[in-house]
């Protein structure tokens, strides 16, 4: 019986985590770097480095933006500039979903460049910019991940006994397997809390089943009761004028206790429009949702979120744990290297299952599928981290005029990572598909501020460290500390011309 | 200088725990430990481990001190793996 069990739990292991496997890569990559993604997002906007965006925010000029762009929207949207992400961004969005967006300097209220940014890596990382639909597909791999996490470690008989155990010069299958072990293992509360808290975020829209029976489906009804949010009717007559923003957020921090983190206009063209305020999560674990409202035409004070009760501060926690806007930087660098480990994991499981089969089907000789889960390994794990270095690359060198400037940038990102996946490919049917790609990329991170010394005049190492602004040279830094790592990578591969297989029949032979 | 001073208390515990097992001791020392030593590798790496938790608690508080510990804990352990592994050769 226990030896069924254990054989059934390995397969489980071993299919949920190759079919979730690629798509959990790419996500723990994206939510590693979303780590930093207010971070990135400012290391992307160099037209706004030097500058110190203003004590109180001000959303009046975005909100103006708004108006012009998207008179008739559902809503717009305004996040202030602060210390960790300067720009003041805005959008507006139609009930039809079409959304128009745009990043404004925090003191003079003017356009700069647009940016992808490092929220592109937050929202990759939830829903891989495909909507709803993307968002089931990373929460369904994410419930995969649960159950590879929970049979792995019921099928790890050595789990005690190779706790310290890594062998990297044993070679091969034995070298990968203690990678993917200890990765796994050191940090399995880590994995276990990020797949969990990250499946909890979006709960209520993955067993759906909830809200349609105490809601009848209406998913906005339900988060407004559970946040005890405000909202009302359109009485379908215009509004006759908006009140300036400005002159509220001083009396909404007051009331909130909390600095204004981001205002909002709800149907900005009808007499029953609000404003309202909302603050940061940086004080506590679990998220502060509290809002205050306004009345948009005469700025009457109206309402306030009550605290929120247990059930919800419960969710709060879970979505604050997993989302850290809490504890500063130094628990953002602990997540970081956390999500390292959780990308090393997944990548030495994907190698270990190729090396385990490399032998039998070099025997075989037969067509299989194990040469496409070997081009996918190289595609997706070598590929994807020279096309994220290859966004930061555009962002670099694209013009500052550019139109639609941060499609262009997510363009860069998804040719990237096409070329170098059809690269590495081909050059691994000679064995040297993984070394190529790690040396492109490791030349790319190194050469990355080198190109910012010569693209911009005030975002390079030498100006940002004279100025003290660390989170933007640690971006430069961090890129070439990884550089290094990748051309340690790439050197040890070096001089391996042969396919995995072909060696391993060589020496079994 | 807090979180260092932490991070290197959950080194500390790792390293004694390892120490104590004679599949570790025997690459660094050339022998397993004694069986007084490997008791006291152990016992001492369990006190250190209670510390480093005490540590983040009382210098970060209920709410932030376990995250801290924890994260700090696994990194810990990741760090000194790699560095039996350097050792080992």
């Amino acid at each position: 019986m226990k030896n069924s069990l254990l054989q059934s739990m390995a397969w489980l292991h071993t299919w949920a985590g190759l079919v979730a496997g690629w798509l959990l890569f790419a996500i723990f990559v994206g939510g590693t770097l979303a780590c930093f993604d207010k971070e990135l997002d400012d290391w992307m906007r160099p037209a706004l480095h030097g500058t110190q965006p203003p004590e109180t925010p001000r959303f009046d000029a975005a909100m103006a933006w708004a108006r012009e762009r998207m008179p008739d929207a559902h809503a717009w949207w305004a996040h202030a500039g602060t210390a960790r992400d300067r720009a003041v961004t805005v959008h507006a969005a139609h009930d039809d979903g079409t959304v128009a967006s745009a990043a404004l300097d925090p003191n003079t209220g003017a356009l700069v460049p647009d940016t992808a940014g490092g929220s592109f890596f937050f929202e990759l990382h939830y829903n891989l910019h495909a909507g709803t639909p993307g968002m089931y597909v990373v929460g369904l791999a994410g419930m995969l991940m649960l159950v590879a996490l929970v049979a792995g470690v019921l099928i790890h008989k050595r789990i005690f006994k190779d706790f310290f155990t890594f062998r990297p010069r044993a070679g091969g299958q034995r070298a990968w397997l203690d990678g993917h072990n200890f990765t796994a293992v050191l940090a399995l509360p880590f994995h276990l809390m990020i797949a969990y808290s990250g499946v909890a975020i979006f709960v209520a829209s993955y067993v759906f089943g909830g809200v349609q029976a105490g809601y009848g489906g209406d998913m906005a009804k339900f988060w407004e009761e559970a946040g005890g949010y405000y909202e009302r009717e359109e009485v379908g007559r215009p509004l006759p004028r908006l009140h300036s923003l400005d002159a509220l957020v001083a009396d909404a921090q007051r009331r909130m206790g909390a600095p204004v983190d981001w205002a909002s206009v709800h149907h900005p063209d009808d007499a029953s429009a609000v404003i309202q305020f909302g603050t940061r999560h940086d004080r506590a674990v679990a998220w502060d949702m509290q809002q205050v409202t306004y009345d948009a035409s005469d700025g009457r004070f109206l309402h306030q979120t009550p605290p929120p009760g247990p059930a919800f501060r419960t969710y709060a926690f879970l979505g604050g744990l997993h989302m850290v806007q809490f504890g500063g930087s130094a628990l953002r660098w602990l997540y970081f290297l956390l999500g390292l480990c959780g990308c090393a994991m997944i990548a030495s499981g994907m190698q270990v299952w190729v090396r385990k089969r490399a032998a039998r089907v070099a025997r075989a000789g037969a067509l299989s599928g194990h040469g496409l889960v070997r081009a996918l390994n190289v595609g997706v794990v070598g590929g994807m981290p020279l096309a994220c270095v290859a966004m930061l690359w555009a962002n670099r060198l694209l013009p500052p005029g550019l139109p639609a400037r941060a499609d262009a940038e997510v363009q860069a990102f998804c040719a990237a990572w096409i070329l170098a996946a059809l690269w590495g490919a081909w050059a691994e049917r000679r064995g040297h598909g993984w070394r190529d790609l790690f040396a492109t990329t490791a030349a790319a991170l190194l050469l990355l501020p080198v190109l910012n010394l010569l693209t911009t005049a005030h975002s390079h190492l030498p100006a940002t460290l004279a100025r003290g602004e660390y989170a933007l040279a640690a971006v430069d830094l961090t890129a070439l500390a990884l550089g290094l790592g990748f051309a340690a990578l790439a050197w040890r591969l070096r001089g391996r011309r042969m396919p995995h297989a072909a060696r391993a029949v060589e020496a079994g032979a | 200088m807090n979180l260092l001073a932490g991070f290197c208390l959950c080194a500390l515990a790792w390293v004694l725990l390892s120490l104590g097992l004679p599949k570790h001791h025997q690459p660094l020392f050339g022998r397993p430990p004694a069986p007084r030593a490997r008791r006291g590798l152990r016992a001492a790496g369990w006190a250190v481990l209670a510390a480093s938790f005490a540590w983040f608690v009382a210098g970060r508080g209920w709410e932030y001190g376990p995250v801290f510990w924890l994260a700090a804990l696994m990194l810990a352990a990741v760090a000194w793996v790699l560095a039996l592994a350097a050792v080992a050769r």
